[in-house]
C-alpha cells in the first residue's frame, strides 16, 4: 500500500512549488547511470529495494536490457524528505547511449539540475564532457556523484590517501569544465564545493553514498567505507547501506542545491524561450504561476499500445487538466487533453491536474511532436513557441525497407511513423522515383535497433537494402561572382559562394545562431564569435537545416523584396541536392550581390527564379574545389591488452585513426579512435572476432570530414550511379548561361 | 522573288535563313493574313502552347498546318527558354524557324530573350506583330486608350509566396487617375486559370494584408473573358457583385480592367451602358475558312 500512499503524497506536494525539484542524471556510458537511477527508485518505494542494481527499471525495453544500454528516456516522480519537509523530485531520464544525443539535449530542458555520474576509476570521459557542456548551455545546474569507489579499493588497491587524491582530481576536472562552459553569472555559484555537500561519493551497486555534511551528521567517514570494502565484510556493508543510503546522499544534495522550478524558471526562461518575458505569458512562466495561462513543453512522444501517444513534458506555467481544450503551436491545431498523469517508475498514474513546474504525461495530444509547445487556446496567437530544438546529431545512414509479407506494408508504414515520432532522429522518407521507404538514422547500430524494435514491438519482419552512408557536399574555396539567368532571361541574379568558417558552423549547429532569431542579435554573435562583418551578418536572409547561409548584399534592387521568398525557396532546394552527387550541401555561404528582376510577377514566378538561384550556386560550387564530407564516428573500445594489436589492425584496414589509448584497471586498455561511418559497416562482427569476443565498444557521431581526395571521384561516381545519374559530375559551364 | 527560295530546299541559302516570331492574334478572327502566309511558308514551326490560349484551339490550327505537311510542334516552356534558346538559334541557321505565339509575341508574353540571343549570334530575326489582349482589352473597355497606366499580372499565391506587387501597381495608377489592365494568372499546362471572382477575393485579401484601401466594394471592374471565342464576354460589375456572385464565367482566360477613380464623362456613360447593354464581338471565321485561305495563299506561291 506504500505505493498508493506515495501517489497521494506526491500529488499534495506537487502543488507547492518550493517543494519540487526537476533533475536528471547524466553520465558517460557504463559509468552507472542506470544503477544510480534504480537505487533512487528503490528508495521511492516503487520497486522492490532488493532488486535495485540488478533490475534496470528505466530500461524497460527488452532490446535495451539485452544490449545493456538505455535507448528511450523515461521519467519518474520521487518522494523525498529533507529536514522533516517532504519534496517531489521529478527525475527525467536521459539516454546514456551516445548515438542518440539529440534526446539528451531535449531532456535537458525539462530539468533544472543534473547529477553528473563519474566512474571513480575512469574519471571524466568524452561523453561526460559533451553532456555537461550541453547542460551548462541550457543553464542546468550540475552536481557531482563519484560512483564505483569500491573499484578504487578492490581493483586498484589504492590507499586512503590515494583515494582522496583521486576524488580531488575528479572534482577539479569537473570544475574546470564548469569554469570553461558555464556563463559568468553562474560560474562561481555552481563550482562544486564538496564541503557544502555538492559532491557525493559512493557505489550505486551497493547503494551507499556519502557527502561531507552527511558524514558529519552520521559520523561515517570515507575511511570507514574504505575499511568496509577492504575487509570485504558483508554485514558491515549492509550496516553502511542502512546508515548512508545512496538515495539520501543524492536527494539531499538535490533538494539543497537544485533550485525549485520557480527560482529556476526565472533565469532559465530568458535562455530557453525567445518570447517577450514582460508579456503575460512571459511573466507567468518566469514565476511558474499555476494560475497563469497553460504552457506545456513536450519533450518526448512515445507510443503506448494501450493508451496511444503519450506526450511527456514540463508544465512551465498554468495547470494541466484532463478534458481541457489546448492549442498546439507548431502543429497549428487545437486538441483536447484526454488524461493527465504523472510517472511512477514505468507506470503512469492518472491524476486530475498537474500544476506549473512539474513534469507531466498527457494523453490526447497525438498531433504533438517532441519539441511542441502547448498553450491555452486563448493565447494561441500571441504565444511564441520554444526555440526550435537543436539536434547535435544528424542522420548519416540510410536504407530502404520493405515488409517480408507485402500485406504488412500498411502496418510497417504505421510502425515507422510511430517510431519516427518517438525518435526524431529516425527519418522516414519515400523515394519518389522507386516508391521505396527509406529510413535514416544516426549510425549502423541505430538502424539495427530500429529493426529489432520493429520485430519485437510490432511483430514485423522486414527486408532491407544494405545501409547507405549519407554524404554532404561542400567547397574549399571562395568563388567569383556567377551570373544566373532565369529561363526567360528577364531575371538575373549575381551570386558567389564561399565555405562557412568552423565557428559559424558550430554556432548554427548548436542552435546559438538560428534563422528565426532577432537579426541584430544574430549579427552581433556572428561578428563577435565567428569573425563576420557586422553589415554582412545582419543581411542574412536564410539559414537552412544543413547549415548553409544565404546573404543578401544587394542594395536598391527593384522588386527584389517581392521575390525574396522565392529566392529563399530556390536556395533551400539547391542546398538539398548539390551538383556533385546530389547529396545535401553543408557549410556554404551563398551571397547575392546584385539582381535584375522583371517588372511583372508573371515573369518572375518560381519556374523562373529557382533556376536563376540554383545555376549560379552550382556553377560556383563546382569551380570552388568541391568535395564530399563523410560522417566520422568516434569509437571507444575496451579490450584486453593482448588483443590490442588485432583491433588496431582492424581499424587501420578501415581508414580508422587512433586518437588515444588509456590503460585501465587490470589488463584492459581503452582505445579511442575515429572511423568513417562508411567503413564501419559490419564492424561489430569484425571487432568481435578480432578479440575473441572480448572487446566492448560504444560509438558516437563525431564530425563531418572531407573524404580523401584520392577517393573523391570514385565515391562521387558510385553515388551518382546508385541514383541513376550519369557517372561523371557536371562541369561549371553546364550551369552557366549562354 | 526572295520568298520563292523555299520552293526547292537545294536553293536555300544558309545565310538567308532566319528566326521568325509570328503573332497569331487571339483567335481565328484576329490572325493576320501575313501571319498565315508566314506559317504557310515556314517548314519548321514551334507553337508556344504555354503562355496563353488561342481560339477556337491551337490544336485545330496545328492540324491544318500538319495537313500541309509542315513540321509543326507544340512546345512548352523548357523548349523556348533557357538552354533551349541555343538549340533554336542553331536550328535557324539551317532553315527558317518560326515561333508562333498566341497574341503578340512581344507584348504580354515576352519572348524578347530569343531575339536578343539571335542578334548576338548573328542570326536574322523577323517579327510579325499581331493583336494582343492589351490592345483588345482597351478597345472593348469603353475607356480611353490615353489613360491607361502600368499593366500587371495577378499571380496565384503558390508555396506560400504571395506577390503583393499588383496592389502597388493599381494604387499607383489610381493615384495618378489612370486605368489598370490586370492580367489574370494562368497555367495552361496545369489547366489553371484564375477566375475573376478569385482575383477579386485575392485583391481584397492583399489590400487588407497591406493595410491599404486601394479598391472599394463599390468600384467598377470590367471583366473580359475568352475574347475571340464564341463565349467571349465583356461585363462591368462592382467589386462586391463579383465577390458575392457566382463564378459566372466558364471560359478562360480572363482579363480585368480596373478603371481610374475619376472617369471622363464619356467613359462613365459608356460603362454605365455596358452594365445594361451588350457589346458584341462574335467570331465569324471558322477553321475551315482559315484552311481555305491558307490553300489559296499556298497555291499562289506554289
Amino acid at each position: 500500500m506504500r505505493y498508493v500512499k506515495t501517489v497521494e503524497q506526491v500529488l499534495k506536494i506537487m502543488s507547492n512549488i518550493e517543494q519540487i525539484r526537476n533533475i536528471g542524471i547524466i553520465a558517460h556510458v557504463d559509468h552507472g547511470k542506470t544503477t544510480t537511477t534504480d537505487s533512487l527508485l528503490a528508495a521511492a518505494g516503487l520497486i522492490s529495494p532488493r532488486l535495485a542494481g540488478e533490475l534496470l527499471a528505466l530500461d524497460y525495453l527488452d532490446v535495451e536490457q539485452r544490449r545493456g544500454i538505455t535507448v528511450k528516456s523515461a521519467n519518474i516522480s520521487l518522494y523525498h524528505e529533507y529536514e522533516g519537509k517532504p519534496y517531489v523530485i521529478n527525475l527525467v531520464d536521459t539516454p546514456g547511449h551516445v548515438d542518440f544525443s539529440g534526446k539528451v539535449t531535449r531532456s535537458l530542458r525539462m530539468m533544472d539540475g543534473a547529477i553528473v555520474v563519474v566512474d571513480a576509476v575512469e574519471g571524466v570521459m568524452t561523453q561526460t564532457e559533451t553532456v555537461l557542456r550541453q547542460a551548462l548551455e541550457e543553464r542546468v545546474r550540475p552536481l557531482l556523484y563519484i560512483n564505483k569507489i569500491d573499484r578504487l579499493i578492490k581493483e586498484l588497491k589504492m590507499s586512503a590517501e590515494e583515494i582522496k587524491q583521486r576524488f580531488i582530481e575528479i572534482i577539479k576536472e569537473v570544475n574546470s569544465l564548469i569554469e570553461m562552459y558555464a556563463e559568468p553569472e553562474f560560474k562561481r555559484k555552481w563550482l562544486l564545493d564538496p564541503k557544502q555537500g555538492m559532491v557525493a561519493f559512493g557505489s550505486a551497486k551497493d547503494r551507499i553514498g556519502l557527502t561531507v555534511p552527511m558524514s558529519l551528521k552520521k559520523g561515517v567517514k570515507i575511511d570507514d567505507i574504505i575499511e568496509v570494502y577492504r575487509s570485504g565484510d558483508k554485514e558491515a556493508l549492509e550496516e553502511l547501506r542502512r546508515k548512508i543510503p545512496l538515495h539520501e546522499a543524492l536527494l539531499d544534495m538535490v533538494v539543497k542545491f537544485v533550485p525549485n522550478p520557480r527560482e529556476a524558471q526565472r533565469y532559465r526562461i530568458p535562455r530557453i524561450w525567445r518570447g517577450d518575458i514582460n508579456s503575460e505569458i512571459g511573466r507567468a512562466m518566469l514565476e511558474a504561476d499555476p494560475n497563469g495561462p497553460l504552457v506545456f513543453f513536450v519533450c518526448d512522444m512515445r507510443w503506448d499500445p494501450h493508451a496511444g501517444f503519450v506526450a511527456t513534458g514540463r508544465v512551465f506555467s498554468g495547470t494541466l487538466r484532463g478534458g481541457e481544450e489546448v492549442y498546439l503551436i507548431n502543429a497549428r491545431a487545437p486538441q483536447k487533453v484526454l488524461q493527465v498523469s504523472l510517472y511512477m517508475g514505468p507506470y503512469r498514474e492518472v491524476v486530475d491536474a498537474i500544476p506549473a513546474g512539474n513534469v507531466a504525461a498527457v494523453l490526447g495530444l497525438d498531433m504533438a511532436r517532441a519539441g511542441e509547445t502547448v498553450v491555452t487556446t486563448k493565447f494561441k496567437d500571441v504565444m511564441v513557441p520554444f526555440e526550435k530544438l537543436r539536434y547535435v546529431a544528424e542522420p548519416v545512414v540510410t536504407m530502404a525497407i520493405e515488409p517480408k509479407k507485402t500485406t504488412d506494408l500498411t502496418k510497417l508504414i504505421d510502425a515507422l511513423k510511430k517510431m519516427s515520432i518517438e525518435d526524431p532522429n529516425i527519418i522516414v522518407r519515400i523515394n519518389e522515383e522507386t516508391g521505396e521507404y527509406l529510413i535514416s538514422g544516426m549510425g549502423h547500430l541505430h538502424l539495427e535497433i530500429v529493426l529489432t524494435l520493429l520485430k519485437e514491438r510490432f511483430g514485423l519482419e522486414v527486408e532491407t537494402t544494405p545501409p547507405v552512408v549519407v554524404y554532404r557536399e561542400t567547397v574549399r574555396e571562395k568563388s567569383k561572382i556567377f551570373e544566373g539567368k532565369s529561363p526567360n532571361k528577364h531575371n538575373k541574379l549575381y551570386i558567389s559562394i564561399e565555405p562557412l568558417n568552423e565557428d559559424t558552423i558550430r554556432l548554427i549547429q548548436q542552435g546559438i545562431v538560428t534563422e528565426d532569431m532577432d537579426p541584430y542579435k544574430r549579427a552581433r554573435i556572428l561578428r563577435d564569435e565567428a569573425g563576420w562583418e557586422y553589415d554582412e551578418a545582419k543581411r542574412i536572409w536564410a539559414i537552412d537545416e544543413n547549415i548553409n547561409v544565404f546573404v543578401d548584399m544587394t542594395s536598391g534592387v527593384q522588386h527584389l523584396k517581392e521575390v525574396k521568398d522565392t529566392i529563399i525557396q530556390g536556395f533551400r532546394l539547391a542546398m538539398r541536392e548539390g551538383p556533385l552527387a546530389a547529396e545535401p550541401v553543408r557549410g556554404i555561404k551563398v551571397i547575392l550581390h546584385d539582381a535584375i528582376i522583371h517588372e511583372d510577377p508573371a515573369h518572375r514566378g518560381p519556374a523562373q527564379i529557382f533556376p536563376a538561384v540554383r545555376n549560379p550556386i552550382y556553377a560556383a560550387m563546382l569551380s570552388s574545389r568541391p568535395t564530399l564530407l563523410e560522417p566520422i564516428q568516434k569509437l571507444e573500445i575496451k579490450v584486453p591488452l593482448d588483443y590490442m594489436g588485432n583491433i588496431t589492425a582492424v581499424l587501420a584496414r578501415r581508414r580508422g585513426r587512433i586518437l588515444n589509448v588509456v590503460h585501465l584497471v587490470g589488463n584492459i586498455v581503452k582505445i579511442i579512435a575515429e572511423i568513417p561511418v562508411a567503413e564501419s559497416f559490419d564492424l561489430a562482427n569484425e571487432l568481435r572476432s578480432a578479440s575473441a569476443g572480448r572487446a566492448f565498444w560504444g560509438t558516437e557521431f563525431s564530425r563531418w570530414a572531407p573524404v580523401p581526395d584520392s577517393m573523391l571521384m570514385d565515391i562521387v561516381r558510385k553515388i551518382r550511379q546508385r541514383k541513376g545519374l550519369k557517372p561523371e559530375p557536371p562541369k561549371p559551364e553546364d550551369f552557366m548561361p549562354l | 522573288m526572295k520568298e520563292l527560295r523555299n520552293i526547292s530546299p537545294r536553293r536555300v541559302c544558309l545565310a538567308d535563313s532566319m528566326l521568325k516570331l509570328i503573332g497569331l492574334g487571339l483567335s481565328a478572327d484576329l490572325i493576320t493574313l501575313r501571319s498565315l502566309l508566314e506559317l504557310m511558308k515556314c517548314k519548321r514551326i514551334l507553337i508556344d502552347s504555354y503562355t496563353s490560349m488561342w481560339f477556337p484551339s491551337l490544336d485545330s490550327l496545328i492540324d491544318i498546318l500538319r495537313k500541309l505537311s509542315k513540321h509543326c510542334v507544340k512546345v512548352y516552356r523548357e523548349s523556348l527558354e533557357g538552354k533551349a534558346i541555343n538549340e533554336i538559334i542553331a536550328m535557324s541557321r539551317e532553315e527558317d524557324v518560326c515561333i508562333a505565339v498566341a497574341g503578340d509575341p512581344l507584348i504580354a508574353t515576352t519572348h524578347s530573350s530569343l531575339i536578343v540571343e539571335a542578334f548576338k549570334q548573328g542570326v536574322e530575326v523577323e517579327v510579325i506583330p499581331s493583336t494582343s489582349i492589351l490592345s483588345i482589352a482597351i478597345s472593348l473597355s469603353c475607356l480611353q486608350a490615353y489613360r491607361f497606366g502600368k499593366c500587371v499580372t495577378l499571380v496565384k499565391p503558390r508555396n506560400g509566396i504571395v506577390f503583393e506587387y499588383p496592389i502597388y501597381v493599381i494604387e499607383e495608377n489610381r493615384n495618378r487617375n489612370l486605368h489598370t489592365i490586370l492580367l489574370l494568372d494562368l497555367d495552361v499546362a496545369q489547366g489553371y486559370y484564375m477566375t475573376p471572382k478569385e482575383a477579386a477575393n485575392l485583391l481584397v485579401k492583399l489590400q487588407e494584408r497591406l493595410g491599404k484601401r486601394v479598391l472599394d466594394y463599390d468600384d467598377y471592374l470590367i471583366i473580359l473573358g475568352a475574347i475571340g471565342s464564341e463565349y467571349g464576354s465583356i461585363q462591368v460589375l462592382k467589386l462586391y457583385e463579383l465577390i458575392e456572385g457566382e463564378e459566372r464565367y466558364n471560359t478562360p482566360p480572363y482579363t480585368l480592367i480596373i478603371p481610374a477613380k475619376k472617369l471622363h464623362p464619356m467613359e462613365e456613360e459608356c460603362i454605365e451602358m455596358l452594365r445594361l447593354r451588350k457589346l458584341y464581338f462574335r467570331p465569324r471565321i471558322s477553321m475551315t475558312d482559315i484552311y481555305k485561305v491558307i490553300r489559296v495563299l499556298s497555291s499562289d506561291y506554289e
